[in-house]
């Protein structure tokens, strides 16, 4: 099993170099010159501010070099300078990075919580007018174009009804909490900040259920396909034949069968999550990777494309890798063939 | 069967009403109110208008775009929104009178002298200004801050370019030495780029002012989330993407604002916008579209202040690319072909139509009824004159997502092709991604563009040099030159003649002529002004100033 991980480390090497080789290509090849993007119309026109400029940012030196001088910097843990905030790329990561996660994680968690149960319930029930409306719901659920989900339900629930909070992280009227992790419920409640905890929370709750409709969708989807394949399996005929209630055997027996794929699954939907939630974060004043990784597309900033392309990579692997290994913890079979390749 | 069956089927019954064990029991007990608890935490945290009442405004709130904000340093900035922030911060050596931006007025200094020749300004400074860290203001201050800015050699370098020396020489004087006459050099002034900033405080942080500054310096984070100005507020933080925070600067030399904070909370959609400041949630919502500002005028508590921008959206023909444009009578018959009057339905009171390149509230602006209108017939007969008689075809090309403050480029371009159409020219549109299209506008590789001058300062020699042939724009983006043909550079000579007057009577005889001219036979189709509307509560905002660079000057809001 460990050497399994490590060897699944090692892949990492290939995959990130390889990433940084096409971000840093493609976003050269784009006809667009990060000094149009950034300077000022009167500043362009000044080719001593602009030569200094390209200086400044190492565009005045051959592509190859460019890329040669980014890998260095890369190797001594260096991501750069962004071009359009000027601060060192690995601390805007850092800085925007809490909010999707938390965003992203409290959006998996309502959809487990959704997903599972309305999966079991439309597998159990299959065939039935439940099980139709589970699957249509999630079917809708999966085609709604977030974007427009997210304006129809910010005018509906926000705008109208007044029942959330309109967008941003907090009330303006609050203060952020001490950072220490980046995350404002995590935060608040460190700093024993009850009110800004609570307007952290309600902040949360329309961009993250906007983005269940989609997960959810997804993992209820999952979750009946497996149930499904499990329900007919005689270890349940076993189980009920010892006296066991059908409560009791769905869910100590056939829930926790049918859920390895589902694990699978809910980690490459947090991935997603975290790499692609661009839009409700522009919608809803969200300032996290989403929101950086558009300023930087249209201000041209390469550093700071290749440092979010890089952390996608990064996230996307680990990711992965804590899936197949969650996956190898819950069912025997898999751990035991994971031994037998590492021989 | 029980109830529940009836409702939910037997299995489900079970689910709901026989739990497995009691910690199952708790775990979906604890689920349920979890969900619950949530529910009713969003409905009292949305229901509670974020903004106060006017009588006790602790905050002010204003849903603003970040847009292209990149840093808060006065020195190294030189961005579209930033202006809003500055002017909140930091003080200038002179400014404008409240929202009329044709005179300036005193701000960090009382009084100045020009000298007969317009190349030496001494400007005697307020010696009751403090920053906000106390310490009192002093010449020395000005002239770092000045010379900081030229030495960083960042995006904002360029307003230095005309100074030759910058002094003190006296307790609470400073004299500046230009290089050559710049007749809009006080309203160059007012920028917010050129704010006045303490000296120890930027030294104990990193700040120099040296030769070495572009590289040495490294006060540029600092001022990202402090300040070092005079104004009425101090930076308490920005977070990128989120809000940037001010709040008031204790020791303020002026009228001091009546609320203590303002938040400017980053929101991009208009559509979100509108919907904060309708609920009350925000004070001010800069980026209205025309189609949302039209919307709102006469909903209950909300007002639309309409500031015109000073800018100037023109139809640009490069006079070397395609050959039916490097005749003059072709420029006619498109400039004759365009309805602008027209093209106001599409603006829906966001903008108004403009004589020349000058808008018209600025200073030797073409009066209004000099415009050119659309005459079919016209344009007809000098499409004939250029060897054209069934038209031609040509690429349009505009910034696929660009907005002119806020009205749609593609709106535009897709009408005057339309009005195009009437006359027999085909115009291809093609839309790119703006900063491709900027590039390409500045290499001088677009053969017809849609486009947006926006002023670096108030003042017309932002604008009418650059158009003039062999200017910024007209050379190097339309080739057009001086020596284009015998108008062109009568024209060129009477923008240079206009920059060098300082005589205003003079002045505006040479700017006219030279605006006329151009329409005459210019490669210039001058579509409109756009205006940046703004929304704001009527119920908590009385007035303010606005500008068409800071948009607001928050410090000078009045309550109810």
């Amino acid at each position: 099993m460990i050497g399994y991980v490590f060897r699944r480390f090692a892949l990492l090497v290939p995959i990130l170099l390889g990433i940084t080789f096409l971000t840093f290509m493609v976003s050269r090849a784009i006809p667009t010159d990060p000094v149009v993007a950034a300077l000022g119309q009167q500043a362009a026109d000044h080719p001593k501010i602009v030569a200094i400029y390209r200086e400044r940012w190492g565009l005045d030196k051959p592509l190859l070099v460019q890329y040669a001088i980014y890998l260095k910097n890369l190797l001594h843990g260096d991501l750069g300078e962004s071009i359009y905030t000027h601060r060192p790329v690995a601390e805007d990561l850092v800085s925007y990075m809490p909010a999707t996660i938390e965003l992203a994680s409290f959006t998996i968690v309502l959809s487990a919580l959704i997903s599972v149960p309305l999966g079991v319930l439309a597998a159990i029930k299959r065939g039935t007018v439940i099980d139709l409306a589970v699957r249509l719901l999630t079917l809708i659920g999966v085609a709604m174009p977030i974007f427009w989900l997210a304006l129809a339900a910010l005018e509906l629930f926000y705008f109208h009804l007044g029942i959330v909070p309109g967008p941003g992280r907090l009330s303006p009227s609050l203060s952020p909490p001490p950072t220490v992790t980046g995350l404002y419920t995590v935060d608040s409640v460190l700093a024993g900040r009850w009110r800004t905890f609570y307007s952290a929370v309600s902040h949360l709750i329309l961009p993250s259920l906007i983005l269940a409709t989609w997960s959810a969708g997804t993992l209820t989807r999952m979750t009946r396909t497996s149930m499904l394949s499990v329900l007919p399996q005689g270890f349940l005929n076993t189980a009920r034949s010892k006296g066991a209630s059908e409560i009791y055997t769905i869910l100590r027996h056939a829930i926790p069968n049918a859920v390895i794929p589902v694990v699978t699954i809910v980690g490459l939907v947090y991935g997603d999550l975290l790499t692609g939630v661009i839009l409700i974060e522009t919608l809803f004043s969200w300032p996290g990777i989403g929101h950086y990784a558009y300023a930087a597309a249209i201000y041209a900033d390469f550093p700071a494309i290749i440092g979010i392309t890089l952390v996608f990579g990064v996230s996307y692997s680990l990711l992965n890798l804590g899936v197949d290994v969650i996956y190898a913890m819950l069912d025997p079979r898999i751990r035991s063939a994971m031994s037998l390749g590492r021989r | 069967m029980k109830r529940d069956e009836l409702l939910f089927g037997p299995v489900a019954s079970d689910l709901l009403a026989v739990p497995a064990s009691r910690r199952s029991f708790l775990q979906h007990s604890a689920v349920a109110g979890g969900l619950s608890g949530l529910m009713s935490l969003a409905l009292t945290e949305g229901t509670r208008a974020e903004a106060a009442q006017p009588s006790k405004l602790d905050t002010l709130v204003v849903a603003v775009q970040e847009g292209d904000t990149r840093t808060v340093d006065p020195d190294d900035a030189d961005e579209l929104t930033v202006p809003l922030f500055l002017r909140a911060i930091y003080d200038q050596m002179v400014t404008f009178a409240g929202s009329d931006v044709t005179r300036v007025v005193p701000d960090f200094a009382t009084s100045w002298d020009v000298s007969s020749d317009g190349l030496t300004y001494v400007f005697q400074l307020n010696p009751k200004i403090r920053f906000s860290d106390g310490k009192p203001a002093t010449p020395e201050d000005v002239v770092f801050s000045y010379l900081r800015q030229r030495n960083l050699k960042g995006p904002a370098s360029w307003f230095q370019n005309g100074v030759a020396s910058i002094n003190k020489t006296g307790p609470h004087e400073v004299t500046i030495k230009l290089n050559a006459i710049n007749v809009d050099w006080l309203f160059l002034l007012t920028s917010p780029f050129l704010s006045i900033e303490s000296e120890a405080m930027l030294k104990a942080h990193g700040g120099t002012d040296a030769g070495s500054a572009a590289t040495a310096d490294t006060a540029v984070a600092w001022l990202d989330q402090h300040s070092a100005g005079t104004g009425r507020f101090v930076l308490d933080a920005w977070e990128h993407g989120s809000q940037l925070t001010i709040s008031r600067n204790p020791y303020y030399w002026g009228k001091p604002a009546p609320f203590n904070r303002v938040v400017f909370r980053f929101v991009q959609e208009a559509t979100v916008q509108r919907d904060l400041l309708v609920r009350g949630d925000v004070h001010f919502a800069m980026n209205l579209s025309p189609d949302i500002a039209a919307s709102l005028k006469g909903q209950p508590n909300v007002g639309v202040l309409d500031v015109p921008s000073l800018a100037t959206v023109w139809l640009g023909l490069n006079v070397d690319l395609n050959p039916a444009l490097k005749h003059p009578k072709s420029w006619e018959a498109i400039k004759y072909a365009i309805n602008y009057d027209g093209m106001a339905e599409l603006y829906k009171g966001g903008g108004r139509p403009i004589a020349a390149c000058l808008p018209p509230g600025l200073p030797n602006a073409l009066p209004l009824d000099e415009r050119i209108k659309r005459d079919l017939p016209r344009a007809k007969a000098a499409l004939a004159a250029a060897g054209y008689p069934n038209g031609f075809t040509m690429i349009l090309t505009y910034a696929s997502a660009q907005l002119y403050y806020n009205v749609p480029a593609s709106l535009i371009a897709e009408y005057v092709q339309e009005n195009l159409k009437d006359v027999g020219i085909t115009a291809n549109l093609r839309p790119i991604p703006s900063t491709e299209e900027l590039t390409e506008i500045r290499a001088g590789k677009l053969e017809a563009f849609i486009h947006e001058w926006g002023l670096d300062y108030v003042g017309w020699t932002d604008v009418l040099p650059l158009f003039a042939p062999g200017g910024h724009v007209a050379g190097p983006r339309q080739g057009w030159y001086p020596d284009y043909s015998p108008t062109a550079r009568k024209i060129a000579d009477l923008a240079k003649q206009a920059t060098t007057t300082l005589d205003p009577t003079k002045q505006r005889a040479l700017c006219y002529e030279a605006q006329r001219l151009m329409n005459q036979v210019g490669p210039f189709a001058w579509l409109f002004e756009p205006f940046i509307q703004i929304g704001y509560r009527t119920d908590v905002i009385k007035s303010v100033s606005t500008n068409p660079v800071w948009y607001v000057d928050v410090g000078t809001v009045e309550l109810v």
